[in-house]
């Protein structure tokens, strides 16, 4: 269970424009992980170390952090466009049961399994939207 | 003759690995498996024959850390259906040429020239010394402390 949250209102994802999770997002607000078989301490540890195909997506409390994540990660060659697409999802919508801190040196949660009432985030003024 | 005067110039500054990467591997007509970005900063190689890959992720911490050690390379193997880290090692998040260079040539050995994994760990090493497998995975995540099987090599073939 993760109790770091509790005064957290949103968590943040940043993906590429093209990703398949762009998609799923608008059409029904929804996240689903690679592996959903995939659970437990064990493939926590893998995915935190990089290797991603598992049950879990990594969330970050910080904005800034998901742009630059994505961000990394993106360029134009052909296929990727380089465009960024930051997705939000309310931490008290989540079963916190299911949000596992990240690296101690990280600002990384993992949620399992599907991820539901996922948002599209326009700009950095989503941050104070605390609703 | 007019003497012209030298100037320092700036390293070109690359905005993103993967694309420096492509870059060098093009240049230097070597055809590396694609990385693949899955979000959150990180991306993956196809497996090559034998289950050997390659991750990139860009580490969830400040600018002014990510750039000293911003990124971790990972170089894998899958082993009975089981992904297996083989060596890691972290990077400024800005690509330098210098860098681009190095970690062509690691990624190159480990997918492509079939280097066994302690010729792998070994060439990490004498990069980054001070990051070995175990330092990075130490203490790294806050749910678990470390799993060592996943750090024990013995079962990985040599050759």
């Amino acid at each position: 269970m993760c109790e770091s949250l509790h005064e957290v209102t949103w968590l943040w994802r940043g993906v590429p424009a093209e990703s398949d999770e762009v998609e799923d997002v608008r059409n029904c607000g929804e996240i689903n992980p690679p592996e959903p078989n995939r659970t437990g301490e064990r493939w926590r540890h893998l995915h935190v170390s990089g290797m991603t195909e598992t049950a879990y997506t990594n969330w970050t409390t910080d904005r800034t952090l998901a742009v630059a994540a994505a961000s990394s990660c993106s360029f134009d060659d052909g296929e990727l466009t380089g465009q960024v697409v930051i997705l939000r999802v309310r931490v008290r919508a989540l079963d916190l049961e299911r949000v596992f801190e990240g690296r101690e040196d990280e600002d990384e949660y993992l949620i399992e399994g599907l991820v539901e009432g996922v948002e599209f985030s326009e700009d950095a003024t989503d941050e104070e939207d605390d609703d | 003759m007019p003497q012209t005067k030298k100037t320092m110039t700036e390293p070109l500054k690359y905005r993103s690995w993967l694309k420096a990467l492509a870059d060098a591997a093009a240049a230097r007509q070597i055809t590396l498996p694609a990385f693949t970005p899955r979000g959150m900063g990180t991306a993956r190689t196809a497996p090559v024959a034998d289950g050997r890959f390659v991750t990139f992720k860009r580490r969830l911490v400040s600018e002014a850390e990510a750039d000293v050690d911003g990124v971790e390379w990972t170089f894998w193997r899958e082993v009975t259906g089981l992904p297996q880290p083989v060596a890691a090692f972290r990077e400024p998040q800005h690509p330098q040429p210098e860098g681009v260079a190095a970690i062509l040539a690691l990624i190159t050995g480990w997918l492509i020239e079939g280097w066994t994994a302690d010729d792998t760990k070994a060439a990490v090493g004498a990069r980054r010394p001070t990051q070995a497998l175990q330092d990075l995975a130490r203490g790294s995540s806050r749910d678990t402390p470390a799993i060592e099987l996943h750090l024990d090599h013995e079962d990985l073939p040599t050759s």
